[in-house]
């Protein structure tokens, strides 16, 4: 039976620890990223905690064209795929995507035609099967645009829209299109910017994302406090939050 | 990405003392290079004392580099990475069928943490101290390179390093060796005892039969008969001992755990409260008098289950004193501290007595034969000095403190109690030569300062 899942997502933690708790539940993983150094260790790691087989390669998310050509290399890898997690977020400089598009592109590029462009075969390649999941992660700033990041905001906007559609495409009773919805995590881009209070836990967060997997859910915040905190600021009136700055 | 730099009031598990260091946290080994003047690595700061904190100067922080390495099935050799905590381990291997020989007292310590201090578990008298089932270390030097040791081929920087707390180098990848089981749970006798010369006794009879053995005493305890307790011995269940009803022998059930929320108000935790805690934890243990099965976690880790349980303490925290007396002297040793606890009203909360066997290889490692005790005492104003009187008793007694959890013992005693020092030094300025690696702890002892 297969139950091979694709990681993408360089070496970003939640990446690591999605696999991690994935491998947990024995499912084998082909990881991919662009650091193959890193990646080997961190399959490695999965296979001596689960005893699961982990095979490594390297994936640029910006290279679109490579993207199909990875996809079949995979498949025939590891076999027909039980779902595929992808785990992209590049935060890039707001200041800087203002004042130069190269850089807003770079954002887009990364956080969203990237990944865009790798599921247009992976969702091919699910669509006759029976059973499956999709999960991407994105951010709770997608929610809402602010007028310190809507590059980035932006990219996750579209993102979450293109897992709206590819969910309603793919609708079965055993297929599950996840979006999780981060909050802000504990790694090194917070680490010492942000009080340790409001970070959550990469492991715990990857732990959420298989639990939230297991029970069929479509999409999820994590942590769940953010799902009634961008509730309210996506109902508040356009005139009245167009005035806040945070 | 060069590392963020975030200035942070560290400090022990015992919440003395408190300073503000600089800490960074590396997600991957490769971040690591050469040391600034002065640094220390730290894991989840288990250590009581100061022995992981570095006032106004560099911590680097090892909880990221968690990666397991290698683990061979035929001989039971696992590699990981420091920042590996011993639960994890555990968690992940009891129910393959292996075991850790020696364990802490809590699943929270490090690899790292564990063959820095050198750590001993309640089965020293029969297995050793961690550094008897290290095989291997990798060390990154003040130069930042990389270096290998291990007890066969490098034995001076490995003895240097096993028990040297953090001071020849930053552990990043640590070799041991497990032990096959064939239960996660063991098989534990408790044997209440009225007096001290009576724990003892039984202490030293459960450590010949080879068995894991600790003894709780009741400090607070007089009426003539000092040092009340209860020893608890174990050794790990076969299949044929577990209940019909356990029916996976390698898998422990989960257990509740509570958090201390906040720092508890100092007079909450009084003698008063002390004394009906100790007065209902011996007669609750005691009243065991058959020998039952109990799981690895609730047996070797009794306080995990009170998450932050130092809160108990309150913001002023506590101090761990722990430290062994030769066997010569232990039984009139131990009642004339615990006379000496009741006569100047500092009982300590809670203490353990447990016996070591000979002292291993570990040039600055605490165990050495005889009985050691370790004591939990409440921060109150004159406790510092009475803590400096028993270390001159202890040193008398030709007997040593534990620098691990030490927090305040004065540097002239501490060379008295640690002849290997010198040795330890030679290694020390061989692979440190500027002093890279220095913690608050070995700066107040003169570690690496003139003999």
């Amino acid at each position: 039976m297969n139950n091979g899942v694709l990681v993408l997502g360089e070496t970003y933690p939640v990446a690591r620890y999605t696999a991690l708790a994935l491998a947990a539940k024995g499912h084998s993983l082909f990881m991919a990223g662009r650091d193959t150094a890193e990646l080997e260790r961190i399959a490695v790691d999965c296979a001596v905690r689960y005893g699961v087989e982990v095979r490594t390669g390297f994936f640029d998310v910006e290279d679109f064209d490579s993207h199909e050509s990875f996809v079949k290399s995979v498949i025939s890898a590891m076999g027909d795929l039980k779902g595929v997690v992808l785990a992209f977020n590049y935060l890039g400089s707001h200041r800087k995507a203002t004042k130069d598009f190269n850089h807003s592109l770079a954002i887009f590029s990364e956080n969203f035609l990237g990944v865009c462009s790798v599921l247009t075969p992976l969702a091919n390649s699910f669509d006759d099967k029976k059973g499956g999941f999709i999960i991407v992660i994105t951010s709770i700033e997608g929610d809402k645009g602010r007028g310190r990041n809507y590059v980035y905001s932006a990219a996750h906007a579209a993102l979450t829209r293109y897992m709206e559609g590819l969910r309603n495409r793919l609708f079965s009773r055993s297929f599950v299109v996840l979006t999780v919805k981060c909050g802000l995590l504990d790694t090194l881009e917070t680490f010492g910017k942000v009080s340790p209070r409001y970070l959550a836990d990469p492991m715990k967060v990857g732990k959420k994302i298989v639990k939230a997997l297991y029970r069929r859910q479509d999409v999820v915040y994590i942590p769940s406090y953010w799902r009634p905190i961008m509730s309210m600021i996506r109902h508040l009136p356009e005139s009245l939050y167009k005035r806040i700055k945070f | 990405m060069v590392m963020t730099r975030v200035k942070k009031e560290l400090s022990g598990w015992g919440n003395y003392p408190v300073s503000v260091c600089y800490v960074t946290r590396p997600e991957r080994i490769g971040e690591l290079g050469p040391a600034k003047k002065t640094t220390i690595a730290r894991g989840l700061g288990r250590t009581y004392g100061d022995a992981s904190i570095n006032a106004s100067s560099d911590v680097i922080l090892m909880e990221r580099l968690n990666r397991f390495v290698s683990f061979e099935p035929d001989t039971g050799l696992l590699t990981a990475e420091a920042g590996v905590t011993v639960g994890e381990i555990l968690s992940l291997f009891i129910p393959k069928g292996w075991m850790m020989p020696v364990v802490p007292g809590t699943k929270q310590a490090t690899l790292g943490g564990c063959v820095a201090v050198d750590v001993h578990g309640r089965n020293h008298f029969t297995q050793g101290s961690f550094g008897s089932i290290v095989r291997e270390l990798v060390i990154v030097l003040a130069d930042g390179s990389s270096r290998r040791t291990s007890p066969i081929k490098d034995p001076e920087l490995f003895w240097a390093t096993v028990g040297g707390l953090g001071l020849t180098g930053i552990i990043t990848e640590v070799t041991i060796q497990m032990k096959p089981i064939q239960t996660a749970y063991l098989l534990v006798r408790h044997r209440s005892a009225s007096h001290i010369e009576e724990v003892l006794e039984k202490v030293y009879q459960e450590s010949e039969r080879g068995r894991y053995c600790s003894a709780w005493i009741d400090c607070f305890s007089s009426k003539g008969l000092m040092g009340k307790g209860v020893v608890m011995s174990a050794s790990f269940a076969d299949v044929e001992d577990l209940p019909k009803v356990l029916r996976r022998p390698l898998s422990a059930e989960g257990r509740l755990k509570f958090q201390v929320p906040f720092s508890i108000p100092t007079k909450l935790l009084s003698p008063f409260a002390v004394k009906t805690f100790n007065s209902v934890y011996y007669w609750l243990q005691s009243a065991k008098t058959t020998p039952f099965i109990v799981d690895y976690d609730r047996y070797f880790f009794p306080s995990d289950a009170i998450g932050s349980w130092n809160r108990l303490y309150g913001r002023e925290g506590f101090i761990h004193y722990e430290f062994v007396l030769p066997s010569k002297c232990a039984q009139e040793a131990t009642l004339m501290l615990l006379q000496e606890f009741v006569k100047n009203r500092h009982c300590p909360f809670y203490a353990t007595l447990s016996r070591f066997g000979p002292q291993g290889d570990g040039l600055l490692s605490f165990p050495t034969e005889g009985y050691s005790l370790s004591l939990d005492m409440p921060m109150t104003t004159d406790l510092l000095s009475f803590l400096d009187n028993l270390d001159e008793m202890v040193l008398r007694l030709e007997g040593r403190v534990c620098l691990a959890t030490d927090a305040r013992m004065k540097s002239t005693l501490f060379q008295a109690m640690y002849p290997r020092y010198s040795q330890w030094r030679h290694v020390k300025s061989a692979v440190d030569p500027q002093g890279c690696f220095s913690s608050s702890l070995s700066r107040r002892l003169g570690l690496g300062g003139e003999l």
